[in-house]
């Protein structure tokens, strides 16, 4: 009897434990950006897409991806811009240089949560002087939901 | 015959789950979004559980099932798991919801299978894999008991 109990309970707790560690390796890690999302959640304003969209359209905001290129490349917002959370400090100078550090940007990741953009949106703050900020509430499901 | 259906079914369904979770292995934030796609309220920290271990679940399953290690106990998780993967697609596919369903996109063998990753469709395909996977238990019962 305890035998089977211990085979039953071996999948969901080895499935955890295997998730657990791999996640803390992994270089997108949850775990990482969980750590992430509560340094770095204050001080920025959350715009739903329907405030973002005209806005967007009429090139007074830019939009920003944070995700990776590989997931940019698979699929992203329309006249958005790659700009992965992790790029370089460089990258982010660069970016700042093209598109001016006035013009504001609204950046999206790919979660509801949107941690990468938190942690984008304080890199551009900081390591590259952008003045003006937002997160889009809901990242690309957001207009994904919209479509 | 018997013999050679278990083995059948223990291939297709054990095949289709280490596919789904090696797969899923290389995005843990698409695989977190997915599970958000759903709109299912849930802590963040249930969410991100879920998208850390599912992977590694059907990884752990698709494994025993292939290898034919504790049929019994595995079969019993896999059609929980399925039970669970219905539900999720059917409420997606009730509300019409835009979700990718996180599932194997088979188009890979043929482009009518696309519709395979739609709500509906992996509501369909997961309701199959439930049916086959509880044929896969009973049919590995009888030869245990035989």
């Amino acid at each position: 009897m305890s035998k089977l109990v211990a085979k039953i309970l071996f999948f969901p707790l080895a499935a955890l434990a295997l998730g657990a560690a791999y996640q803390a390796v992994h270089p997108e890690g949850l775990w990482t950006l969980r750590t992430g999302q509560k340094a770095y959640d204050d001080g920025f304003e959350r715009v739903t897409w329907t405030e973002v969209q005209p806005k967007v359209s009429s090139g007074d905001w830019l939009l920003v991806d944070a995700r990776d290129e590989d997931q940019f490349a698979a699929e992203h917002i329309p006249g958005a811009v790659s700009l992965p959370a992790a790029s370089y400090e460089e990258m982010l100078l660069f970016f700042a240089e093209e598109h001016g550090r006035e013009k504001p940007v609204v950046i999206y990741c790919g979660t509801e949560d949107c941690e990468m953009s938190a942690e984008l949106a304080i890199r551009l703050r900081d390591e590259a002087g952008l003045k003006e900020i937002r997160i889009l509430e809901g990242g690309i499901l957001a207009w994904r939901r919209a479509r | 015959m018997r013999t050679a259906a278990i083995v059948f079914l223990r291939l297709l369904i054990g095949g289709l789950f280490l596919w789904a979770g090696l797969s899923k292995l290389g995005s843990p934030l698409q695989t977190l979004a997915t599970v958000y796609s759903y709109q299912v309220v849930l802590p963040d920290l249930i969410a991100s559980l879920v998208a850390a271990s599912l992977p590694w679940m059907e990884i752990l399953l698709g494994t025993a099932l292939l290898a034919g290690i504790w049929l019994p106990v595995a079969t019993g998780w896999t059609a929980t798991v399925l039970v669970f993967f219905s539900m999720m697609t059917a409420q997606a596919w009730w509300r019409e919801l835009p979700i990718d369903c996180g599932c194997v996109d088979l188009s890979v063998l043929h482009p009518a299978l696309a519709a395979l990753t739609t709500p509906g469709g992996a509501t369909l395909r997961n309701l199959v894999l439930l049916v086959l996977t509880v044929l896969l238990a009973v049919l590995a019962r009888k030869r245990a008991v035989v």
